[in-house]
């Protein structure tokens, strides 16, 4: 049975510091809490910062930069959006946002699954790695920018393109999935990825739902289209983001899938001399 | 030996660095707002800022004298000189009309130490040819080089620039600005390396109707001030921002480039387009773009940085920008009567004070851009295709 | 009349460990210098005349076993500080010829090297350092003049913009100097033309005319207009660039001859002369005996190229270069060259190569703060070059206010070239500065190419590595950006022309 408890971060109109409200977390989970509502955060930062184990934690507001940062194995909710660095150096465990999250999205990441329903920013999943059996994952709803997957060594990348703006009920509200009706999620308008896609890429797969024009693929990467084993790779993935915004399976695999992989394991591997000089 | 002023004597740390907080607003229809709400903005990035300077600029705060510059100056006495104050006066005898001159109203006992805060509503005298944008220019730029212990904060008409050593909730305090109500803002606080205890340094940095918050460095400071050299600016206050507002005023104003096209002639020109992107552009936009960076390419400015640009020339207008590798933060976001344009380094600070969906962050190097005329631009690559409809 | 005393003594010993030669043959067939030939009767290659050795390594490169010792001759000069062995044969040799001591490539006397008293900064912390192989980082440049606005018309609602003064766009700031067909042989030539084609920059054509062959890479070429104007005809007039040559660094104020016996049916199809006529060069330009003069010539060419081509002027550094530059400017030169005194040259008076004009680094630091303080500096592209070594000196010259760099003896030496100083004898056993077709074909020009596209390419790949460091992601952003450049060196007084701060001072006036 879990343990549920409450935390305001807004205590009588004052803002928690982000200190306050980890410690705040930490002695829920000695006391044997393992479901943590953080409620009306702005923009505080570190939360859930290093924690390990089966707990979640619940975020209404807009998430301050690196939530879950070098976390492993927690469930992380937020009804908003995050700043920049979500999942920085994720370990493992699962990330869902209902909202935006920006720049620099499971940064270094070895391990867990990171959701956002809306946009990001630049650098996403960036040189994220996969170890044994650890396979770190990032799928964005929405659209995202420039160097998405940059020497990138492992893990997937899924970008869907998908514009929820019309499909959210009540915008002043946090968004809730049940609400979302999944009729009126649309395709993004224009490219969905930006410029150096995947560039200096030697380990893993970006996969971005449509076409994407060469040039916007970065220096050592290439574009395939999907095969049977990657359908296997995207089918729980793209199921699971279903399940999270109430969008259906059969509207995302209407579009086909780009499969953006590296050239080689070792791209750079003559950019340098060997020769005694 | 020379005795070096305390709030406005640069400070011999060497230049200055830092990693800040942004916020401005800006009501579209040239509403006023109350200060409270670009306070409440900033002050809800409290770990963008560790007390070493703070500062906003507000706009439309003087209709009464709308039509005079107003210098806006930090003022000490330094031991052993006439008092500054009477300095300042002679020197603006010399060169303007003093139409009015205030003591700032500052609250007592907010910092331990503070300097005294005046402002002169003037005319240039036209005597040498020059416009009086230009003398204007020159006469800020002579106070800050020759007056030991006076800094002018700003000479812009119908706006002014506030800023001292502070956190930005002390600075706000200091200079009351609950009692202010501006239709355009912006507010800084600082996170700087070193820790300069100058007056001068903080932001925003003004020149004439112009003012920059900044968060970044500037790579290219050196070969920027070496241009600017070229251009009649003079480099002195150790800042990388300096440059940047400066580059904007001589492209914007200066240059003589019409008017709508200049504002993103300046950010192309400090934000460019790769040269990989310009060759796959359509003829004419390629054209402009190529015409644009080699004639400006010592006014790119490199490194990192998110800005938010502020001014009224030639209409009143904000622009938010950043660097094209996107290495700092910059949210935009509507209000939902689409009056109240935003932009912040952190979207709770946005949040804090109006909680619109319709916020975004803008694509790498695209500036986004509001005017009286409304948001007229995202900051997205589709905005090429606008400014390349212009163009022939 | 000649006697043994009138010998100069040897300077290299070439020494054969005939326990490991295969006696295959090829150290003979490959000296040029008539220092070790192969005697055929006894199967047997012998040093034939040890002083005849340059030290080229043309031999010791081709021995498939390394049996071949080239040192320095055992027995030398007595030691002195005064009466080295540089001057005590220099004497030598005048007083058995009366003559003028001829020399090639570049300043060798041991002159302080201003670049090595630079170091560079990098990013740490406050701002991040790019990664260059992974991310965008420019190192596209245009040659060319660049007004200080742009010229924009209003017309039926829609803006027009004047086209600006021709400019040429280069892949890299990195160009080829000019080296003239009969300075260097066809082969030699032939590569490089190719190297700058591959990788999307220029070279110089140096005051030899064009070959009909190497009009294929006209777009690539800076033709050069100089005092004996060989080859200049309106084809020639049509290449990427033109560029007027007042001086060269390693013998400024000096002309040049290429001697008839070098004047073969190639070069005098090139420059349009006689066959076996000397080739003279003369001293000044007898067009332009002032700065209004030059501003003539640059006219002149201006329309007769139509203004398609941006038009420059190359001169030595000197030490007036700053005020020369400015007038350079004013005459309406698009671009510039600054030619350092450690720049090479296929033949020059030793006396004028070892001591005339000043360095590169202080001469580009000198011309950039008075064109900047003269507000024009924006008006014109500088390109540097006269002795530099690697990427970090272009680097260098870059940051202290050039807007590209060019090479010659790094070229040279990518196609072989050991920087043996035998030029002007013709002998150049790597068939590079030679009119000898079969020593010519010593290179193979496809892998020359290839040599010379490596050589261009390691650098750019150099520079955009040190730029990401310093947080740069476009080579403008760069130039002239002396405030990431700090002095190490002995000299304050050198650090103050240069610009540059001491190591340790911090940017900004550190408390004055």
């Amino acid at each position: 049975m879990p343990k549920r408890i409450e935390i305001d971060a807004m205590p009588e109109g004052c803002k928690l510091f982000y200190r306050d409200i980890n410690r705040q977390i930490r002695k829920a989970i000695a006391d044997g809490y393992d479901h943590i509502v953080l409620r009306n955060i702005a923009g505080q930062r570190y939360i859930g910062a290093g924690l390990k184990g089966d707990y979640t934690i619940e975020v209404f507001g807009d998430a301050g930069l690196d939530l879950g940062v070098f976390s492993e194995g927690l469930k992380y909710i937020v009804h908003g959006s995050s700043e920049y660095l979500l999942g920085n150096t994720l370990n493992g465990g699962e990330i869902v946002v209902y909202g935006d999250s920006w720049d620099i999205t499971g940064m270094g990441a070895r391990g867990g699954s990171i959701f956002v329903m809306g946009n990001g920013g630049s650098r996403i999943g960036i040189h994220m790695k996969e170890f044994g059996d650890s396979r770190p994952i990032i799928c964005y709803g929405g659209t995202v920018k420039q160097y998405c997957g940059e020497y990138m060594a492992g893990g997937v990348i899924v970008v869907l393109g998908l514009d929820f703006k019309d499909a959210i009920i009540d915008p002043k509200k946090p968004i809730d999935r049940d609400n979302i009706d999944a009729k009126l999620v649309k395709n993004a308008a224009g490219p969905i990825v930006q410029s150096d896609l995947g560039g200096g890429i030697h380990g893993g797969a970006i996969y971005i739902r449509g076409e994407i024009p060469d040039e916007l693929l970065g220096v050592y990467a290439k574009k395939e289209e999907i095969d049977e084993g990657d359908k296997e790779v995207l089918e729980p993935l793209i199921e699971r983001f279903c399940e999270l915004y109430g969008v259906n399976p059969d509207f995302i695999w209407k579009e086909g899938f780009t499969k953006v992989k590296p050239i080689s394991s070792r791209p750079f591997g003559k950019h340098y001399t060997t020769t005694p000089i | 030996m020379q005795i070096s002023p305390k709030f406005t004597g640069l400070p011999s740390g060497g230049k200055d660095i830092s990693a800040c907080g942004i916020s401005a607003l800006f009501n579209m229809d040239q509403k006023p707002v109350a200060g409270k709400n670009i306070m409440e903005m900033i002050c809800s990035m409290r770990e963008r800022e560790n007390g070493q300077g703070a500062g906003f600029a507000a706009y439309g705060i003087f209709p009464k004298y709308k039509d005079q510059y107003c210098l806006q100056l930090i003022i000490e006495d330094i031991p052993e000189r006439v008092p500054t104050k009477e300095r300042v006066e002679e020197f603006l005898l010399k060169h303007t009309e003093i139409v009015k001159g205030e003591r700032v109203p500052t609250k007592n006992g907010v910092f331990k130490e503070s300097p005294d805060i005046w402002r002169f509503f003037v005319n240039p005298n036209s005597n040498n040819g020059d416009s009086p944008d230009d003398q204007t220019k020159d006469i800020m730029m002579m106070i800050n080089e020759r007056i030991d212990g006076a800094f002018c904060m700003s000479g812009g008409k119908n706006m002014a620039v506030f800023k001292g050593v502070g956190w930005s909730s002390q600075i706000a305090d200091f200079y009351n600005i609950t009692d202010l109500n501006a239709y355009m803002w912006s507010f800084h606080s600082r996170f700087p390396t070193n820790t300069p205890g100058w007056w001068g340094g903080a932001h925003p940095f003004s020149i004439l109707n112009h003012a920059i918050v900044h968060n970044g460095e500037i790579t290219s400071y050196g070969t920027n001030v070496e241009y600017l050299k070229e251009l009649g600016y003079v480099c002195k206050l150790m800042t990388d921002t300096e440059p940047l507002i400066y580059m904007f005023d001589y492209i914007v104003r200066k240059s003589g480039y019409p008017p709508e096209l200049a504002t993103q002639i300046a950010t192309m020109a400090m934000s460019p387009p790769y040269w990989r992107d310009i060759e796959r552009m359509p003829p004419v936009l390629k054209k402009w773009a190529t015409s644009i960076r080699q004639t400006h390419r010592w006014a790119l400015a490199n490194g990192p940085f998110s800005i938010v640009i502020t001014t009224d020339y030639p209409k009143p207008t904000m622009i938010g920008h950043s660097d094209r590798k996107k290495l700092r933060p910059l949210i935009a976001a509507l209000s939902d009567d689409q009056s109240t344009f935003y932009l912040s380094s952190e979207l709770n600070s946005i949040h804090e004070i109006d909680d619109t969906m319709d916020y975004w962050q803008p694509d790498p190097g695209m500036p986004v851009v509001a005017t009286t005329d409304g948001l007229i631009q995202r900051g997205t690559q589709s905005d090429l295709e606008k400014f390349a409809k212009l163009l022939e | 009349m000649t006697t043994v005393k009138d010998k100069m003594l040897p300077r290299f010993k070439a020494k054969i460990d005939y326990e490991t030669c295969i006696k295959c043959g090829r150290c003979g067939e490959n000296c040029t210098y008539d220092a070790i030939i192969f005697n055929r009767d006894e199967d047997m290659p012998i040093v034939k005349s040890t002083g005849n050795c340059v030290a080229c390594q043309r031999c010791v490169t081709f021995c498939p076993v390394d049996a071949i010792a080239i040192t320095p001759y055992p027995v030398e000069f007595a030691p002195h500080g005064t009466w080295t062995p540089y001057h005590i044969r220099g004497v030598m040799e005048q007083a058995r010829t009366g003559a003028v001591l001829l020399s090639g490539m570049g300043n060798d006397r041991p002159f302080p090297m201003v670049f090595d008293n630079l170091v560079w900064d990098a990013c740490q912390v406050t701002n991040p350092a790019i990664d260059s192989l992974r991310e965008p980082v420019e190192t596209r440049t245009y040659i060319g003049r660049k007004p200080k606005n742009l010229s924009i018309t209003k017309n039926r609602g829609k803006f027009a913009l004047e086209d600006l003064p021709a400019n040429v766009g280069i892949s890299t700031p990195l160009i080829i100097g000019h080296m003239s067909l009969g300075s260097v042989s066809y082969n030699a030539i032939t590569a490089m033309y190719r190297a700058v084609e591959d990788v999307g920059t220029m070279m110089g054509t140096g005051e030899g005319g064009l070959h009909k062959d190497h009009y294929v890479y006209r777009d690539n070429l800076i033709g050069e207009v100089a005092s004996g104007r060989f080859g200049v005809n309106p084809d020639y007039l049509k290449l990427g660039a033109i560029e007027i040559k007042i001086g060269q660094g390693a013998k400024p104020g000096h002309g040049g001859q290429l001697p008839g016996e070098k004047v073969t049916q190639l070069i005098s199809d090139t420059r349009g002369i006689p066959l076996g006529t000397d080739a003279l060069s003369p001293n000044p330009q007898h067009d332009i005996y002032s700065i209004e003069d030059l501003k003539t010539l640059i006219a002149a060419l201006h329309e007769a190229t139509e203004y398609q081509s941006p038009v420059g002027v190359k001169i030595a550094a000197v030490n007036n270069v700053a005020a020369i530059a400015s007038g350079i400017v004013r005459a309406g030169a698009d671009f510039m060259t600054i030619d350092g005194f450690r720049g090479g040259t296929g033949a020059a008076p030793r006396v004028i190569r070892d001591n005339a004009g000043i360095p590169i680094e202080l001469a580009i630091a000198s011309v950039d703060q008075h064109l900047r303080n003269e507000k024009i500096r924006h008006k014109v592209t500088i390109i540097a070059g006269g002795g530099l070594r690697s990427s970090s000196d272009l680097i260098k010259v870059i940051a202290l206010g050039a807007d590209v760099g060019n090479i010659g003896t790094s070229a040279l030496i990518a196609l072989g070239c050991k920087v043996c100083q035998q030029c002007p004898t013709g002998k150049c056993s790597w068939g590079i500065a030679t009119g000898n077709p079969v020593l010519a074909n010593r290179i193979d020009i496809d892998w020359g190419a290839q040599r010379v596209s490596n050589l261009l390419r390691g650098w750019t790949h150099d520079l955009s590595e040190v730029l990401g460091t310093m947080g740069i992601d476009a080579v403008e952003s760069l130039v002239g950006n002396r405030d990431r450049l700090r002095y190490v060196g002995p000299n304050p007084r050198e650090a103050e022309i240069l610009g540059v701060k001491h190591a340790g001072e911090r940017i900004g006036t550190g408390g004055e």
